[in-house]
């Protein structure tokens, strides 16, 4: 072990507590503001202690184009993340099986194109789409947010996958296995934790998203990144709303997020690490 | 080893399933969707640039060459977005990487009651853009109290953050920092905990201080790690534009437009959309200018490294 003074000790305290403070803090506050009365939230000095109302929780759940939004986002990330698991699972399968530098290549291209801005993609999608009359559907952003997940998912999924013993491949390839055969048989109830982390991941993504859902989507599928924003009307900032709805659209993601962190940062690192 | 070579060069064993190119069927795909729905749409905004198309012209569009291009060179709101987009690279990708070594530094010495960290951590990771924007936007907006007033207790005089353009660059670069790095640093923890216990053993017999190992034993192996990580925040970076529109819009007037930001606008508020898509091309190419060659240092430092 590393040797480590008093000193050292109590500035290693201090960073660590000051940086996670710092991360809580806007959090915290936004959660705070949810959960004041408009009165409470424009309060000089601003009110540490306060009491809580849930007004505007109640508010934006009686607001129809809100409930919709989440039945909207709801049916678009599911729909992303099916699909993408259709393209994703053969692949990340075909990769654990490739090695060396075409692998290597494989993967990295396949991060570039989940990592490119979105905005390069942007504007052919909106005139294509405004061609063929999909402006507005949910499946205009199911088939935009598979450029991002198929590769997301691809990433996280490839760690789990490539712990899988070789043994039981081969041992499958004597007892005369197709691929196929393998992929389903054998292997795909093996990496179903995997599967599940890398769904999450990906439906995560697509949930959040808001530049494309931005463009595309208007009212028939407006999801719940784009609906927020509502709140900010021209009438002023309903910041009471606006904060409540945030803090429902933090929710999925904090919670499973939690569930398969270790996850989330693995397919990058096996990346790193191992090429 | 090339491609072709290590197709001819491996040996094809029945029972070695790698030898077979059977899987590539399984890849394909995939590659192939990606491809289509990435490169296509790159190439049909290459197509649109030259030309006049825009929703607001009654005139139908037209084959102009490179006029969009020409007249970005004079659009001075266009030009100042390219600075802007710099600023918003380097300066939240080089806080990214200093602050997220230095956190990970911390999880990994594993000091009692300090787990909590790790899963704050998280939090980042997986709030919504939409929502990391809006967060800050009620920190700086002053009549709900948040960042000005904290300030104005430890006697500092908080600026105008969404007023005034410097501030306002400022502002967006803290939402950048404290979204991304917490991914950064988990990423850097998860490399340093590969790292062999033995060789930290060696250096306390050597007599190394704790900052000695940590500047000799765990800086340089995390080099290559700097690397990848650098390389793909800086792509990902102007992918911050929910918290551009969040935070600023852009504004105080057009201090914070990057140019991705600026090529939205032209296409979709003014619905020039021959014009973005010039924007586009360019932003593009700078990354393109920016990416590859911190790609081949990165790709030389991993090789190096194996």
């Amino acid at each position: 072990m590393k040797r480590r003074s008093t000193v050292t000790t109590f500035f290693l305290y201090l960073v660590g507590t000051l940086y996670g403070l710092a991360v809580l803090f806007p959090i915290v506050w936004m959660l705070m503001l949810a959960l004041k009365s408009q009165l409470d939230a424009f309060a000089k000095p601003p009110l540490l202690i306060f009491q809580p109302t849930l007004e505007h929780f109640i508010a934006i759940f009686q607001d129809r184009e809100f409930l919709e939004s989440i039945a909207n986002s709801v049916i678009i990330s599911t729909g992303s993340v099916v699909f993408a698991m259709v393209f994703a699972i053969p692949a990340t399968f075909a990769l654990t099986i490739m090695q060396g530098r075409v692998r290597r290549n494989a993967l990295l291209t396949i991060l570039l194109i989940r990592t490119a801005p979105g905005m390069i993609y942007l504007l052919p999608y909106f005139v294509v789409y405004s061609r063929l009359g999909m402006l507005d559907t949910h499946a205009a952003l199911i088939i935009i947010y598979l450029i991002f997940n198929v590769p997301l998912i691809i990433w996280t999924l490839m760690p789990v996958w490539s712990a899988v013993p070789r043994e039981l491949r081969e041992s499958g390839m004597i007892d005369g296995a197709s691929l196929w055969q393998i992929l389903f048989w054998i292997e795909l109830p093996l990496v179903r934790v995997g599967i599940i982390a890398s769904g999450i991941v990906a439906f995560i993504f697509a949930w959040n998203e808001f530049l494309f859902a931005l463009v595309i989507s208007a009212n028939d599928s407006v999801t719940l990144a784009v609906a927020i924003t509502r709140y900010m009307g021209y009438e002023g900032t309903e910041w009471g709303k606006l904060a409540a709805a945030a803090a429902v659209m933090m929710l999925p993601g904090i919670i499973f997020g939690f569930l398969i962190q270790r996850y989330m940062v693995a397919g990058l690192t096996a990346g790193a690490i191992k090429g | 080893m090339s491609l072709a070579a290590r197709a001819l060069g491996r040996g094809k064993g029945p029972e070695d399933v790698a030898s077979s190119r059977a899987h590539y069927k399984y890849l394909a795909p995939s590659i192939a969707l990606l491809l289509a729905l990435t490169i296509l749409p790159m190439l049909f905004t290459l197509y649109l640039s030259t030309s006049s198309l825009s929703y607001t012209s009654p005139r139908p569009p037209r084959y102009i060459g490179l006029r969009n291009y020409e007249r970005l060179l004079d659009d001075a709101r266009f030009l100042q977005s390219i600075p802007v987009s710099l600023l918003f690279i380097a300066a939240p990708v080089a806080a990214q990487l200093a602050l997220g070594f230095v956190v990970a530094v911390v999880m990994n010495e594993r000091l009692p009651f300090m787990r909590w960290l790790r899963y704050v951590f998280v939090a980042p990771m997986v709030i919504p853009p939409i929502a990391m924007g809006l967060m800050w936007r009620i920190l700086y907006t002053p009549h709900l109290g948040g960042l000005n007033y904290f300030l104005g207790l430890v006697g500092i005089d908080g600026p105008g953050w969404l007023t005034e353009p410097n501030w306002a660059l400022v502002a967006i670069i803290m939402v950048a920092v404290w979204g991304w790095t917490p991914f950064v640093g988990l990423f850097f923890l998860a490399v340093m905990q590969s790292i062999p216990e033995e060789l930290y053993e060696a250096g306390v017999i050597d007599g190394a201080t704790w900052v000695q190992s940590v500047r000799h034993i765990t800086l340089p192996l995390l080099r290559p790690t700097f690397a990848f990580i650098g390389i793909f925040r800086v792509i990902e970076s102007l992918g911050i534009f929910p918290i551009i529109y969040i935070v600023t819009n852009g504004g105080p007037a057009t201090a914070t437009e990057t140019v991705n930001f600026y090529g939205f606008v032209s296409g979709f508020n003014n619905l020039r959309v021959g014009y973005a898509s010039a924007i586009i091309v360019v932003f593009f190419l700078m990354l393109f200018v920016i990416v590859v060659p911190t790609m081949r240092f990165l790709l030389r430092n991993i090789q190096a490294g194996e």
